[in-house]
């Protein structure tokens, strides 16, 4: 018999808010704005009105930082983040700004700034040109940009690494993303050094396109969508070669799993199961004792973690810690679980810079109260927020993992053979 | 991954079962949906609504004749031993229930009171007058109720208002004037300017009642505002968010926290895998195909309000692991014509066994104990029995799982 609460479903569960309000108590933006509508008036009670008539769409929508610590709350199931994020898609403002534009695009932006990386950084840090970055497009001058690197992970990767890849007889498919691939791409290189040790080969996609979730923040669906199709279909076929699919940034992840179904509404279930952060396919094979790790005497390090927005969501944070924990060296604290406030490009933008910065404060406090050199996080956006609001350098668990494996000893265990 | 205890389901129940555990060195997590009931308490652990009796002659099925009500006095010292731990004070003890005072004024006998909550002494009607103080435009708060209750008792009563511009400000957003927006601006300079305004409307008085607000701002706030008007301060409860609620439930999560256990927030126990009558492991909704392996398990889904029982049109039922549940058959049955009598379905749950243990397909699990709301045999709402019934099959099932009674730590 078909069960009645089957036929009884409404797009991302809105039909099953109760109106407790729980969701309301741990909103960080109702925290410092009390301009922004809140979880609950924006989701489910104003998608009622919105859905008889649009012209209910409320502008302070635009303030949802996307962080869904709204629906981690909620004891209802109701997807409260992915409503605001397809109300603001269909109603908010119809044509974006340049910025926004520029801003979701970080796949298109970093392929032109990578290949002039010393001058767009020395220009992006310069004030007079902040100054007018300010004036003209309205990203906040006092941000720090992310650098741009000089060499994109995947130039690095096809030019050293490809060929000696396919010797493993095992393989794993890095989906990098943008940040890793023109930002930062050390932190790729540390996933091939980590997976190499303990017996896997690399591989990329072919053409492998951005996640999305910056342009799904900015209402930017269409081309979201675009980006996602092809993204899947290059999913599919490392699937079909037995590959699993991890990435280093827990926002990539969680965009592949859960946004590309619930927001962009597009058929992923045939893959979503194959798509793993790296830290919990390493985990999982470390505990079915598939893979060893081995570490430096050395290495020593009193390290926070900081459990991001989509991190908490995911529920995966455990596995980047347990990994941590691995670590003999390491003091790891645990930081209260917060927003830090950037909310992926939301902070850059001017009109946002303050509230962003307040919702980030009690993080910041207490890292520079505990005094720690580094902060541990799996999303590069927290990165950058607290890199720029705080003493800390902030490492990628992975970049920690690889500065504190002993490589021979690790590839001995599990008897990975010189190439 | 591997624990000793997997409990499901992070409300009061699971709570006071992990902490319970943790303290004695047993390694927990704690998988739960979402936020808990707790988030609605009245600043009051009910026990049992009728001060003196009764509570030896409950029916054999309910959850307190499987605890024993023998049990019940050390189970409500271990309770405030956790709750002090964790920071939060309660006041009352087992076996004297004091009066407290509900939102609309009505005063109703309760076990444990968190310590800056209002509760009723005899004395009080020749003390001087209570002053009621609510806040401008905070519609979740009834002064008049509250002091009606207490004139109704013999206790002189006056209501006063204040406001602030901060406060004020809540008002631009439609939703926002409720007691969690109030309660975190009330920090800082902001309290002192309260306690100012407050001052020359309650001089004179023995005692100022003021709405639960406290404790998402300064931790301090009441204990400042009782130093500038220079007469004790105590709370009632509000409507809608319960803000101590809150701040207990964050302090329990981070006692358990700090005693090594896991809590996991936003995550759904989805199935479980059985072998000879043993559960050996349960998966949830984020973790897929890593599952959580634990010799043994607790169930602390909640009721109705939590999605730890499940009412269709045709049936009720336990939906993570098919518990076998207590229910009348026909729909007809679970509810009472009027809304304010006793409703049947309040004594709806599941069954467990003379030590919690559940029963599945038919057979009782060896190592499956239910705690909490979702056990079946109370009315919470008719016996004012709600959070007694919880902490008492949190504990008595930590103690199952350890083999021994747990220590109770004398306090005062
Ligand atoms: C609105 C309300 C107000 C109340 N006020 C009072 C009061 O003031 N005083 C009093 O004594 N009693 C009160 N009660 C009675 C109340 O039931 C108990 O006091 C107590 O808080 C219940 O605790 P619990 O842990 O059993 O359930 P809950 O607090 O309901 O917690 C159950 C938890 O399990 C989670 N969960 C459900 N399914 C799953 C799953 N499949 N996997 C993982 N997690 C899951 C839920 O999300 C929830 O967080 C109130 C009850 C309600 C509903
Ligand atoms: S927490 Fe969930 S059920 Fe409660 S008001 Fe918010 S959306 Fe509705
Ligand atoms: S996603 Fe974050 S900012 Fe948006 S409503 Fe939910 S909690 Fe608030």
């Amino acid at each position: 018999m078909k069960k009645y609460e089957d036929s009884n479903v409404s797009a991302n569960n809105f039909d099953q808010c109760t109106k407790c309000t729980i969701c309301t108590v741990y909103c960080p933006m109702l925290e410092v704005n009390p301009l922004y509508p809140g979880p609950k008036q924006s989701g489910p009670d104003g998608e009622r009105y919105r859905l008889k008539e649009p012209k209910y769409y409320d502008m302070g929508l635009k303030y949802c930082l996307n962080c869904k610590r709204c629906e981690v709350a909620c004891p209802s199931g109701v997807r409260i983040g992915d409503i605001i994020a397809l109300a603001k898609a269909k109603n908010g403002r119809k044509v974006p700004k340049l910025r926004d534009v520029m801003l979701a695009n970080t796949d298109f932006v970093g392929s032109v700034a990578t290949v002039v990386a010393p001058v767009v950084n020395t220009t992006l840090g310069l004030r007079p040109v902040k100054r007018v970055m300010d004036a003209t497009m309205a990203i906040d001058h006092r941000r720090t940009f992310p650098k741009y690197a000089s060499e994109k992970f995947t130039t690095w990767f096809r030019r050293n690494m490809a060929e000696s890849q396919k010797e493993f007889a095992k393989q794993v498919c890095y989906f990098h993303g943008c940040y890793a691939n023109y930002n930062y791409p050390q932190l790729g290189k540390d996933l091939v050094k980590v997976l190499n040790a303990v017996g896997y080969g690399v591989r990329l996609m072919e053409g492998e396109r951005c996640c999305g979730v910056a342009k799904i923040a900015s209402g930017l669906i269409g081309d979201a969508t675009r980006d996602a199709r092809r993204n899947l279909s290059e999913m599919r076929k490392a699937v079909a070669e037995g590959m699993e699919i991890v990435a280093t940034s827990s926002s990539c992840t969680f965009t592949l799993r859960d946004e590309y179904d619930h927001v962009l509404g597009l058929e992923n279930g045939d893959v979503r199961d194959s798509v793993s952060l790296a830290t919990r396919f390493l985990f999982r094979l470390v505990e079915s004792g598939e893979i060893r790790l081995a570490f430096r005497e050395d290495f020593r390090m009193r390290a926070a973690y900081h459990s991001a927005c989509h991190i908490e969501k995911l529920g995966w944070g455990i596995y980047s810690t347990s990994l941590l924990k691995m670590i003999p060296g390491m003091e790891l604290i645990m930081l209260p679980s917060q927003c830090c406030g950037i909310a992926g490009t939301f902070g850059f933008k001017k009109e946002n810079y303050d509230y962003s910065q307040a919702i980030g404060r009690p993080l910041f406090d207490r890292i520079e109260e505990l005094g720690v050199e580094i902060v541990a996080t799996d999303c590069e956006t927290c990165k950058w927020q607290i890199e720029m609001s705080t003493s800390a350098k902030v490492l990628n668990p992975i970049s920690i993992l690889a500065e504190a494996i002993d490589v021979e000893k690790t590839r001995e265990l599990n008897n990975v053979i010189d190439l | 991954m591997k624990y000793d205890v997997v409990i499901a389901g992070g409300g009061l129940a699971g709570l006071m079962s992990g902490i319970a555990l943790a303290r004695e060195g047993r390694s927990v997590a704690i998988i739960s949906f979402g936020d808990s009931a707790l988030h609605f308490s009245s600043g009051s652990l009910e026990m049992w609504n009728d001060a003196e009796g009764a509570l030896n002659s409950v029916a054999a099925n309910h959850p307190y004749a499987i605890v024993g009500t023998q049990h019940l006095d050390r189970y409500s010292r271990i309770t405030k031993d956790i709750f002090a731990s964790a920071g939060e004070q309660l006041k009352g003890e087992y076996g004297c229930n004091h009066l407290r005072i509900s939102p609309v004024g009505v005063l109703k006998p309760a076990w444990l009171t968190f310590d800056d909550y209002f509760v009723f002494d005899p004395k009080m009607t020749d003390g001087g007058g209570v002053v009621v103080v609510g806040i401008d435009g905070y519609l979740d708060f009834y002064p008049d109720f509250i002091a009606d209750g207490l004139r109704r008792k013999g206790v002189e009563c006056d209501v006063a208002s204040v406001s602030l511009p901060e406060l004020e400000r809540l008002r631009e957003s439609a939703t926002e004037m409720r007691s969690v927006g109030i309660s975190r601006l009330l920090k800082g300079d902001a309290v002192e300017r309260l306690a100012h305004q407050m001052a020359p409307l309650v001089h004179g008085a023995q005692m100022v009642i003021m709405p639960a607000v406290f404790g998402l701002g300064d931790v301090d706030g009441r204990q400042r505002i009782e130093r500038v008007v220079g007469c004790p301060v105590r709370v009632a409860p509000t409507a809608s968010i319960s803000v101590a609620g809150v701040r207990a439930q964050k302090k329990l999560v981070e006692e358990f926290r700090g005693l090594g256990g896991t809590y996991i927030l936003g995550d759904k126990v989805v199935s479980c895998r059985i072998e000879d009558g043993r559960v050996v492991g349960v998966r949830s909704h984020n973790h897929g195909d890593v599952e959580f392996v634990a010799k043994d398990f607790i169930l602390a889904m909640g009721s109705f309000f939590s999605r730890g029982l499940v009412a269709t049109p045709e049936e009720i039922y336990e939906p993570t692991f098919g518990a076998a549940v207590v229910c009348a058959e026909k729909r007809e049955a679970w509810c009472a014509e009027r809304i304010l009598e006793a409703q049947p379905f309040q004594r709806y749950g599941v069954r467990v066994d003379g030590n919690l243990r559940v029963e599945i397909d038919g057979s009782v699990v060896e190592n499956l104990y239910a705690v909490g709301s979702i056990v079946a045999g109370a009315d919470a709402v008719k016996e004012g029995c709600g959070a007694g019934v919880v902490v008492a099959t949190a504990l008595m099932a930590a103690e199952q799982i350890l083999g021994k009674e747990l220590d109770v730590k004398e306090m005062n």
